[in-house]
């Protein structure tokens, strides 16, 4: 089943257990029509580079997800409806090799723990 | 009389640069939206890809360079233009 590296962008003034229940109930959808989330990193509460509706800040969290593409279109579908995401980006990748990502450990961020 | 014999010398050019190599020929050749260090070593300080004549980048690493600046601006974490 083919890779997908997604990135979703969450509006600020969301708490952190907020911010989970969300992104959990997305990994729901995903696990439910028996897809995989191989990995999943939340980079922290980042400044963004330009103003998106209106916020300056925003949770990103990124999951590495393996599913058929027609599942990936349902949801997205949801991510859209959701009020709290903000942004998200969807990418087909090859391999995975299962390391963490650049931006976890350059973190300047003041993490949002 | 001798003919002068007037041959018609190529014109040097007048700004030879050095045959700079691609930066990404190396090892390090894998171009990734996330690692933004590598990344802002390419955009100007207006915040715009610079051309590949003058970062010296091959064309099929130029053309992964400006997808993954695109991607890394759509998430915002590149600004489109710096005031």
């Amino acid at each position: 089943m083919p890779l997908y590296e997604n990135v979703i962008i969450c509006r600020q003034d969301i708490t952190k257990n907020q911010l989970d229940v969300i992104i959990s109930e997305f990994k729901n959808i995903i696990e439910n029509d028996n897809g995989k989330i191989l990995t999943e990193e939340y980079w922290g509460l980042k400044s963004l580079a330009y103003e998106i509706n209106k916020n300056k800040k925003a949770h990103y969290t990124m999951l590495i997800l393996e599913t058929l593409p027609e599942k990936i279109e349902e949801y997205e579908r949801k991510l859209r409806l959701h009020e709290d995401v903000i942004r998200f980006m969807t990418i087909k990748i090859k391999t995975f090799d299962g390391k963490q990502s650049i931006m976890v450990e350059t973190n300047d961020d003041e993490n949002y723990k | 009389m001798t003919q002068l014999k007037i041959t018609k010398e190529a014109v040097r050019k007048p700004f030879q640069k050095k045959r700079k190599s691609c930066p990404f020929s190396g090892s390090k050749s894998k171009i990734d939206y996330k690692d933004l260090k590598t990344l802002n070593k390419f955009v100007s300080e207006r915040g715009k890809i610079i051309p590949s004549r003058i970062s010296a980048v091959s064309a099929k690493k130029q053309r992964e360079l400006s997808k993954a600046i695109k991607r890394a601006r759509y998430i915002g974490l590149m600004p489109y233009v710096v005031k």
